[in-house]
Order: structure tokens, then sequence, then C-alpha cells
């Protein structure tokens, strides 16, 4: 037995060698935190389903917002109209009851993307700027999506949907108070945990797509050069309390996890053929309305 | 002036009249107590004469008849019987010595102040206020005659004090000694003042040569008197008297001159009386004096000249005094020795602070002081042949203080201070070595206490001065002189040390700290390693320098104890001193890395293989169960950092499957060894065990790189994560010989194995599994931990763990359902799909647990004791506590998967089942569970499902819940005996 287990470990130490295997931080403590919010959310998840909110409540929160967005943006918009379209393509992979639709947010001073309750995507103009293709623009949608669908903004806001269904004269100042409390007592724990998630739906829909399941790593490369580019480079040893209060997983790690995912996919999937895009994302064309033969990657 | 004079005359009476008082008070208390006795024995002679009386008479009287109205005589006591007598109070006698306490203690207190009165302040008070009226009269004539006139004036006031004591009438002989004295004071004020006092109109003479005479007649009038002094408070005040008006003069080398005259004169002419107070308070007032007069001439700045002079005039006076002091007997040594001591000290201190100041150059000042140590010595040798033994021991105290001081006044010349300290700690451990050797034969260790704690101070501070140099203030590049000179101090106290040990065996336990030499030269060859070297060799610096303090021990290891001693405190010394070089090497590899940031392979071997070899030493070296531990521990963290550097350069994942391997090779290692040697390494092999978890959770757990071999592809983390279970599974099976397996640490240690290997395989499963495939997974573990090969080969609690795991499995099973949607179409991506599979999984389960887990086993499932009480509950109600909640998933699982309009059917079918259920089982519970269920579906067929559903639904629901009533009621007639 130990004969064995020797041998096992000299041949992994062997194969790491020969391999060169790197790590993608030198040392992180996100993971652990991560994988400790994971109890933590399922005590979450569980206690969500005692309380007596559902999707149609969520949905009409999110009808509040739609109509708060609808007047922000200009229809006529290329961007708006952009998004759109990308929309209306991912909408058939949803699952839940809400009528899905991204809003360009404009002014907001750096790439990123939100989602909220009930089926709203904000997306911010320097993130249509940030990705390099529109792969990689769908992927950041995706994972937006994914915080809608898997029940994340719903988490966010039971309580004060709670106050609002209770209620015939809707005042969730009572439960958006409850609802920061919880986030403020638990989330940072598991916030990592449901960021992964929203990666692995991502990963998945992108793999039902025809689009290419690499450009999840991709658009997280890119949205890491601009953030390098704001804050500089990302820092490589563990902090606990930093770790700790990190919202999402560090972006070398997502990147890794996720390349290493689409290469995977491409090995096991030699003849395929999927979508990338890159001109679709300069003209503002989405896939169904411009697909040249060169925007399309071969296994 | 006068008022100083006054002051101090005041002040010495005051002194006087002090200790009149204490001895007075002494006599007091024998007197109160003999009175006390003599009252006592008056009152016991009392007491017997009553006795003695009321015998006679009773002897002398007869008996008289008694008379009719007399009483009935009382019966006479046995004669054996005899009443004691009453208690008397005692009444004062009359005619007694004795007053009443009260009157004798007021009559006690008026004696005494009129005899203080008679016997002290008549006289004393009288000369006090006689001066004082004289001078009164002399600063009011100051106003109306000449200074000449003035100075005739005090002459006379001082020859008519002076007259009576030419009397010599007995009983006024003290008085007019008093009064004699105070003349003298006002014949040296007169004289003082003709020559210097032109503020208080009393100077006369302007010829310096002419003042400075007379001046020197007053002197010589007091001189004279101190010399025919009864007593030596006297002749103290008539010599220390003639060193004032000297202060009032501006001082030049002639008022020098004069009060070392004085001084000297002071101390030669009482000579024959031998008085040593009076020595003393000379030394003193002269070391006042000539300390004033160095200060008011601003530390002889502007009169470089009078260096040489002042330096004469002070070892003329204070030589004298030691000289003095050597030439008497030994019976007329100063009593009491604290007062020969100070005379002593004073002399030295005065010569030796003479010797410091005045030389201006530095080469001087040393030889000065080297040969005024040397005299010490000879003073010390020549006190010992003539068996004044406090005086040799002052001596020879006092030649190490100069020589030290000869020593240290080398520093402006010598620019290397720790050259300067460490030729200091080579003459203190000279002095130690020799005063060991002597107190030791005479039994006297105060000397040698001493020198041993110059040693320790010597030590101390050239152990601040090389911390100074290698942290504090860091020179750029190693400095060679200052670590070859802390290294030689560290080595000569180790050296010294282990003389001591082998030489002197029973000195060193009588010390304070008998190690602490031993301490100190490690702690010195410790930085001086570090001053010495650049970083990178360090260790290789430190394996000659700290193995060197290894070499008693390893000499004493191998004459097995016979003849060889062990030395304090070195052992010990040298592990912490090896244990921080180890640190400080590991901190400056791992933590302050140099460029590049990973070491190559040779550097870090260049830096590990000296520690490993100083660790091997310490394990040869030590004896007893500390030391061996420490070097073994030290061995095995190098090995283990060691592995780190080599391989942490080639890929990060590889270091914590090296220390999964070390763990391996520890236990096996922890056999071979004996006890305790082998309880370390077991808690080495646990150690690299904890490493390899640390660096999961750091490093390997971010990795999601593929390894491949051959045309198999798999996750590294995962292979990792395998072969860390199977090195916790392979600790937990070990069964280490009965000895180890005794161990405190082993027994501690080991019941946890088996819990880590289960948080190893979860967190496996959390690492590797995605989130929609977890239930299946709790469910999968859960149902390998309840088979039985499992139970036997590991533990029974492993059946309690899987009842855990399969709740694990139910919740982590509703909570996906509950949320995860999948954008995916494939099967294995489905929540529904994977959750049929689980809820399958978990009826095998149930199943397997039913006919495979006795309650026996839940209910004492061993390991911690929460165990138990969730084993406990468990045992009792085995089937409920697994059937309800898989009966609550499956029921949530069809309300989340399946049409609404068929859940009444489905919920029905599960009552259904149940209902089955509880005729096999025998359960009443389950029976009622599955009648209300059964109940709640009419209900929700009338409320819901007739609303909502179409009518063929609508029909094939009715037409099913109807059929699974008729079914129980068939089954409920069939098995009736079961349910009853």
């Amino acid at each position: 037995m130990l004969g064995l287990l020797l041998t096992a470990a000299t041949g992994l130490v062997a194969l790491l060698g020969q391999h060169r295997l790197s790590t993608p931080l030198k040392t992180s403590l996100a993971l652990p935190f991560q994988m400790l919010g994971t109890p933590v959310k399922l005590m979450d998840r569980l206690v969500s389903r005692l309380l007596p909110v559902d999707a149609v409540d969520e949905r009409l929160l999110g009808d509040a917002y739609r109509e708060s967005y609808g007047q922000l943006i200009s229809p006529n918009d290329p961007d708006q109209v952009y998004l759109d379209r990308l929309m209306t393509s991912l909408r058939s992979h949803t699952r839940r009851p809400f009528p899905y639709r991204a809003y360009v947010l404009s002014g907001y001073g750096g790439p990123n993307a939100m989602a909220l309750p009930g089926g709203v995507v904000l997306v911010t103009r320097e993130l249509l700027g940030v990705m390099a293709s529109e792969a990689e623009l769908v992927a950041v949608l995706a994972h937006e999506l994914g915080h809608i669908e898997l029940g994340h903004c719903f988490d966010l806001v039971r309580f004060e949907l709670l106050a609002r269904h209770r209620s015939s004269e809707p005042d969730s100042t009572l439960g958006e108070i409850a609802d920061q409390a919880v986030q403020l007592l638990i989330r940072h724990g598991y916030s990592k945990t449901t960021e992964h998630e929203a990666d692995d739906y991502a990963y998945s829909l992108l793999v039902s797509s025809p689009y290419d399941p690499a450009a999840l790593g991709s658009g997280m490369q890119s949205m890491a050069r601009a953030v390098e580019a704001a804050n500089g480079p990302e820092r490589q040893q563990a902090d606990p309390l930093m770790d700790y209060w990190l919202s999402h997983p560090p972006l070398p790690i997502r990147i890794s996890e996720f390349e290493q995912k689409g290469a995977a996919w491409w090995r096991r999937h030699p003849g395929e053929r999927r979508y990338r895009g890159y001109r679709n994302l300069q003209k503002r064309q989405s896939f169904q309305d411009l697909s040249p033969p060169g925007e399309w990657r071969q296994g | 002036m006068i008022s100083f004079l006054l002051s101090l005359v005041l002040l010495v009476l005051a002194l006087r009249w002090l200790t009149g008082v204490r001895r007075l008070r002494k006599l007091e208390q024998e007197l109160l107590l003999q009175r006390q006795q003599l009252q006592q024995w008056g009152l016991r002679i009392q007491a017997l004469e009553e006795q003695l009386g009321t015998r006679e008479i009773g002897r002398q009287e007869r008996p008289l008849p008694p008379s009719p109205e007399s009483p009935p005589p009382l019966p006479a006591p046995p004669p054996h019987q005899l009443s004691p007598l009453p208690p008397r109070t005692p009444r004062p006698v009359v005619g007694s010595l004795l007053p009443p306490a009260t009157k004798s203690a007021l009559l006690a207190l008026w004696r005494r102040a009129e005899r203080l009165l008679i016997e002290n302040w008549t006289g004393i008070l009288g000369v006090l206020v006689v001066v004082a009226g004289i001078t009164f009269l002399a600063i009011n004539l100051a106003l109306r005659l000449e200074p000449f006139s003035r100075f005739l004036l005090l002459l006379g006031a001082a020859f008519a004090l002076a007259l009576p004591s030419l009397l010599q009438r007995q009983p006024w002989q003290e008085l007019f000694r008093w009064m004699r004295s105070g003349g003298a004071a006002l014949l040296l004020l007169a004289c003082t003042g003709a020559g210097a006092m032109a503020g208080l109109g009393l100077q006369w003479i302007q010829d310096p040569l002419a003042a400075l005479a007379l001046l020197g007649l007053a002197m010589a009038v007091n001189l004279l008197l101190a010399a025919r002094a009864p007593t030596q408070t006297v002749a103290s005040l008539h010599t220390v008297v003639n060193l004032l008006p000297l202060l009032i003069v501006p001082q030049s080398v002639a008022s020098l001159l004069v009060g070392s005259l004085v001084a000297m004169a002071g101390l030669l002419l009482p000579l024959r009386q031998g008085w040593g107070r009076h020595q003393l308070v000379v030394s003193l007032a002269y070391g006042a004096f000539h300390a004033s007069w160095f200060l008011r001439l601003d530390r002889l700045v502007d009169h470089q000249e009078l260096r040489p002079q002042a330096l004469v005039a002070a070892l003329v006076v204070f030589g004298s005094a030691l000289l003095i002091q050597h030439q008497r007997r030994p019976l007329q040594a100063i009593p009491p020795p604290a007062l020969g001591l100070t005379t002593q000290l004073i002399g030295w201190g005065g010569l030796g602070l003479a010797l410091s100041v005045y030389p201006q150059a530095e080469l001087g000042r040393c030889l000065g002081l080297a040969l005024a140590a040397g005299g010490a010595v000879l003073l010390a040798l020549r006190s010992r042949r003539r068996g004044i033994h406090a005086q040799q021991r002052t001596d020879l105290l006092v030649a190490q203080t100069l020589a030290m001081a000869a020593l240290l006044a080398l520093i402006p010349l010598v620019t290397d201070v720790s050259l300067v300290l460490l030729g200091v700690l080579v003459e203190v451990l000279l002095f130690l070595w020799l005063t060991v050797a002597e107190g030791m034969a005479e039994g006297d260790l105060f000397l040698p206490r001493i020198a041993w704690a110059l040693a320790v101070v010597c030590g101390l501070v050239l152990l601040l001065r090389g911390l100074d140099a290698s942290f504090w203030a860091p020179a750029h590049g190693p400095r060679w002189s200052t670590a070859s000179e802390l290294a030689g101090g560290g080595l000569l106290l180790v050296v010294a040390q282990c003389r001591l040990a082998s030489l002197r065996r029973t000195f060193l336990p009588l010390l304070p700290l008998p190690a602490l030499l031993s301490w100190l030269g490690a702690a010195l060859l410790t930085v001086a390693t570090a001053v010495a070297t650049p970083p990178p060799w360090q260790a290789a610096m430190a394996l000659p320098a700290l193995g060197s303090l290894l070499l008693p021990a390893l000499r004493t290891r191998s004459a097995r104890g016979a003849a060889a001693a062990v030395v304090p405190g070195l052992l010990p010394a040298s592990t912490i001193a090896i244990s921080l070089a180890h640190g400080v090497a590991w901190g400056r590899l791992l933590i302050d890395r140099p460029s590049p940031a990973v070491p190559s392979p040779a550097f870090a071997l260049g830096q590990l293989v000296p520690l490993a070899a100083l660790a091997l030493l310490l394990m040869a070296a030590g004896r007893g169960p500390r030391i061996r531990p420490v070097g073994l521990h030290l061995l095995g963290i190098g090995i283990g950092v060691a592995a780190y550097l080599l391989f942490d350069s080639i890929s990060p994942l590889i270091p914590g499957v090296a220390w999964l391997m070390l763990s391996l090779l520890a236990l096996e290692l922890s056999e071979l060894l004996k006890r305790p040697e082998a309880d370390h390494c077991l808690a080495l092999g646990l150690g690299y065990l904890g490493a390899f978890a640390a660096a999961y959770l750091l490093v390997i757990s971010q990795s999601p790189a593929d390894l491949a071999f051959g045309g198999v592809t798999l996750p590294a983390r995962l292979l990792i994560e395998l072969l860390g279970l199977a090195v916790v599974v392979y600790w937990w099976c070990f069964r280490p010989r009965a000895a180890v397996e005794a161990a405190a640490l082993w027994q501690r240690c080991h019941p946890w194995l088996l819990e880590a290997a289960l948080l190893g395989a979860i967190v496996t499963i959390l690492s590797e599994v995605s989130t929609l495939w977890r239930p299946v997974a709790w469910a999968l573990l859960a149902l390998a931990l309840v088979t039985p090969w499992l139970r036997r080969r590991f533990s029974a609690r492993l059946g309690l763990y899987s009842v855990l795991l399969f709740w694990l499995s139910i919740a982590t099973l509703v909570a996906m359902l509950s949320r995860m949607e999948s954008p995916s179409r494939l099967w294995w991506e489905q929540p529904h799909q994977v959750g049929l599979l689980t809820m399958a999984l978990q009826v095998a389960y149930v199943a397997a647990s039913h006919r495979l887990l006795s309650p026996e086993e839940l209910a004492r499932p061993g390991g911690w004791p929460l165990l138990a009480r969730i084993g406990g509950p468990l045992a009792r109600q085995r089937p409920r506590w697994l059937l309800f909640p898989l009966f609550a998933g499956v029921a949530f699982y069809l309300s989340q998967r399946y049409d609404h309009s068929l859940l009444t059917l489905l919920w029905a079918a599960e009552a259904f089942v149940i209902y089955v259920l509880s005729a096999v089982l025998r359960d009443n519970q389950f029976r009622s569970v599955a009648l209300l269920g059964l109940a709640a579906c009419p209900l929700r067929l009338v409320a819901i499902d007739m609303a909502e559903s179409d009518l063929g639904q609508r029909g094939l629901v009715f037409l099913g819940v109807g059929v699974l009533m008729l079914a129980m009621n068939a089954i409920y007639s069939r098995f009736r005996e079961r349910f009853l």
C-alpha cells in the first residue's frame, strides 16, 4: 500500500513537473471562502422557500425596473437595438417567466453589467467598447441572466418582495432594510459562490448556443485588461480580509478556469464550428443579421 | 559667611543632640524594664509577707468556744483541699521606693529634659549664643570701625573665647574646649576676612602673600587644635573648617595647594589616634573641595597648564589617605567595616577620577589607570599577607574597576568599539578565573560572583553592540571585524563556561543563573554569523560557528557521562541559537525572497544543507527528551522547506504532493525510532499533512489545470485531492507498535483522521462536482459509507455519517430544484433529470440502510460526543428519520417538476406508497401520514383541480385518486392485522 502510494505520488510529481502547471495567483483564499459559502447559501435558499413570495412577485418588481430604465434609453440607440437583438436570441434559453431585456447605461464610468430582479439586465456603454467579440458580450449577458435564472436576484430582494406582497399599499422600506441586513450578515460569505454559479450558467448557455464556449474566458480576459488598466495589476498574494470581502472570485482564477473549460470543450468537439463575431460587435449587428464565414471558429 | 558658619555649627550640634537623645532613650528603656521587674518583685514579696502573717496568726490564736447566738461553725475543709488565696489587687506600699506609674512617667520626662539641658545644651548653646552674639557685634562694629580694628576686635573675641580653656578646671573643661574651638573658628574668619573679604569690610591686607601667610597661621592654629583634639569630631571640624575659606577666595593653583596641604595635615596630624571616621570626613571634604575647585575653574578648559598640578595634588592626597589606611595594623582596621570600605572607596574613587579627568592624552589616561590598577593589586596582596580580608577584597574590586576603566579609556584611540569591549571581556574573564580559584579555596565567593556579573554585563554590552551592527544599523556588506570580535567574545564566554563547569564544578550551581554565560555566548555567536556574512552565506557560516557550541555536548555524550561534566545551559542555548538560525534562513528564503523571486535549487540547497547538518549535529549532541526532538523537528521542517523551494519553481502544485509523500515517510520512520523521537516523528508527519492542507487551500484549490497522460485528460487538482485522501486514509489504517499507539499524540489525533478523510471527500466533491450534480454525489457517498465493508474496515460511525450525507443530499436537492435552471438541452444538465436520479439513489440508500444499518451502531457510533447525541434518537426511530425527509423531498420534486393539474394524482400516489410502507414496516405513524395526505388530495381535487384542469385531465385525476383509495382499502382488508 505504501509503495503504491509513493509510486502514485512520484508519478504525479513527475507529471506535474513535466507539464509545469502554474496557478492563476500565487496564493488566494477566495476559493476556500467560496467553498465555505456553499452551506450558508444552501441554508439561505431553504429558508427562502419558506417565504410566501414567488416569481410573480419578482416579475412585478421587474416591471417597475423596466418602466424606470425604459425612460432612460433611446429606442433608436444602435447599442440598445443591438442588445435587444441579442436578448431576443438568448431569451430562448431561459426558463423563468420574465420578459428579459437588457438596457444600455450611459455615463457609468467603467465597463460593467448588472442583473436586477424580474429579468432586467443593465449593460454599461463602456462594456461594449471593452469586449472584443459578440460571443464575449453574449457571455457577459449570459452571466447576468444566470443571476436571475438561478434566483440570486430574488435572494437579494425577497424581504422587499414579501413586504410588497403582504401590504395593500406597498411600502418596501422595512423589506429593503431586512434584505440589506441579511446581505451584510451573510452575503459576503457566499457571493463568490453565486458568481461562480452564474459563470457556470453562462458557460452552459454558450455551449448550448452557436457561440464559442471559449468566449467566456476570453471575455473575462478582456474585462481583466480594462480593470488592470484602471486599477493596476491584480493582487497576487492571499489576504484573508480582502479575499473574504471580494464579491467576485478573482478574475485570473475565473479566466483560467473558463479558458481551460473552453479548451477542453474544443478538444472533445474537434468537428464543431462556433461563432465569435468580432465584426458583429463593431457594427452592432447581431449574429442573426450578419454572420460572415470568417467569424466562425473551426475545431 | 558667618551665617554659613553658624549653620554648620548648628548642624553639628543638632547631630550631637540627636545621638544624645537616642542614647538617652535606650537608657530610659532599660531603666523602665528594671523598674517593672522591681515592681513585680515588690508585689511578690508583699504577697509572701501576707501569707506568712496569716499563718502566724492562725498558729498563735486558739479558736473560741461557739456562743449560743453564733452560727454553727462551718465544716473544715479536708487537709488536702487547701482553698487558694483570693486574688489580690496590688496596692502601693507605704514608703515604697517606686512612685505610681503616671507620676513616674512625668518625672522621667522632666528629668530627661533637665539632663539634656544641663549635659549638652548649656555648653553647646552657650558657645553658639556667644559666637552668634560676637558675630552680630562684629557686623555692627564693621559699620563703624576700620577693617584692621574689626580684625583686632575679632581676634580679641577669639582669644577671649579660647582663654578659659587654659584654666584646666575639670567640671567646666568640656565647655571651655567648645569655647576654644569657637575661638579658633573666629580666628580663621578674621584671618580670611583680612585678606579676602572686602565686601564685608574686613579686608585690610592687599598683598596676597601676606594674606596667605596670615590665613596659613589661622589654619595652623586650627590644625594644631585638630591634632590635640580629644575626639575625632572636634578634629574633623578643625580640619574641615580650614577648607571653607579656600572656597571663598578666587580659585588658583595656590588655593588647591593650600587645600591639599590642609587635607594632608588633617590626615597626618591625628595619625597616632587611628581615627577612621576623621579620615573619612577629611577625605570626603577634600574630594568635595577638589571637585568644587575643578568645576569653578570651568573644568580647566582655559587652564590646561593646571592639570598636572591638580593631578599631583589629587594623587598625593588620595594616595596618602589610602596608604595611611593600609598602614594600619590589622586590629586597627576601621570599625565598622562599612566605614572602612567607604573610606577606601572614596580614596580610590578620587584617585580614579583624577586619573580619568586630568591626563589629556588617552594613552596617558590609560597608563595612569592601569598603573593605579596595578597599585591596587599590590595593596591587595599586602592586605592579604596581613590578613585584612575586607581590605583586600575592596582593593581587588578597585583594581578590576580601574583596569576596566583603563581599557575603556582607549575607545577614542581605537575606532572599533567592539574590539575594546572584547578586551574588557578578556580582562574580566581573567579576573573571574583568578578570583574563582582563590574564592573556592578560601570559601569566599563574593569576588567571583562580582566577576561573573561583570562578565555577564560585558557579554550583554557586546551583544547589544552586535545587534546594533546587524539589525539597527546594517552596513552595506559584511562587517568582518565586528563579526570576528563578536564571535571571539561568544567563544570566550563559552570556553569560560566550559572551564568553570569542568574545573570548578561547585561554583556554577552557586550562581543565581548558572547558565547565563552559555546563553550569552550562543547569542553572540548567532549575531556574529548574522553580521559576518551576506544573507546567502549565513547558513553556511552558521554551521561552524554554532556547531562549535555543540562540541562540548558531543564530547560529553561520547564519554557517556562518565567523567565529562555537563556545561550548564550550553545545550539549550545552542538549541535556541540553531533554531534561530533556521528560522532566519527560512524566513529569508520564503518571505524575503532574493531576486530572482524563486531561488534556484542550488541556491536553496546551499542554504538548507548546512542547516540540516546543524540539525543532525543537534540530534547527535542532544540528550534527554527535549533537545533531540528539536533537532528532529528542525530537520523535518527544513526538508519540507527544501521541498517547497525545489519544486515551487517547477510547478506550485508539486510542493503539496511532496509534503504528502513526506508525511508518509515520517509515519513509517516513526516505527523505526524509539520514543519519544517516534512521537515527534509522528507530529512531524501530521505537520506535513497540515502543510498540505494549507497548500491545498491557498494554492492548489485555485488551479483548474488539466493533466494529460496517454489519451486521458484529468484535472490535476482532482488527482491531488485523491492522493491526499488516500494518504489520510493510510494514516487512519496505519497501526503503529504498541508503545507509539499508547502515546498521547496518537491517541489524540488518530480518531480525527477519519473525520479528516471525510472532510477531504466533501471538499473534493465541492471542488470538482457542479452544483447540479452535488445531490447525486452526496447520495452516492452516503451509499458508499453504508456498505458493511467500509464500516468494518474504517469505523462503525461511517453509518451515522452516511445518514447525515443522505440528509444533505435531500437538502441540496430541494435547494437545487427550487432555484436551479439550466439553459442546456442535454438531459444530464436538466435539474429534474438529475433530481430523479438523486431520488432513486436516495431510495436505494433507504433500502440499503434498512438492511445494513443496525440501531446499535447508530446509537453508539464512537468518535466525538455529538455523534452519539444524533445517533440516539436516530436509532430509536430510524425509518421515520430516513423516510419522512425522503417523502418530503419527493413531494417537493413532484410539485416543482410536474404539471399542477397532475399534482393531486401524484401526491395521492406518494401517499399510497407511504400507506403500503406502513403495512410493511408496521408503523402506524406512516399510516397516519398517508391517510392525512390522502385526505388532503380530495380537498385539492375540489378546491383547485375542479377549477383549473380541463375535463379530461380532471377525469383522469379523479379516476386515479379513486383507484388509489380503493387499493388502499383492499390492502387494509388484506393485511388488517398489520395495522392493529
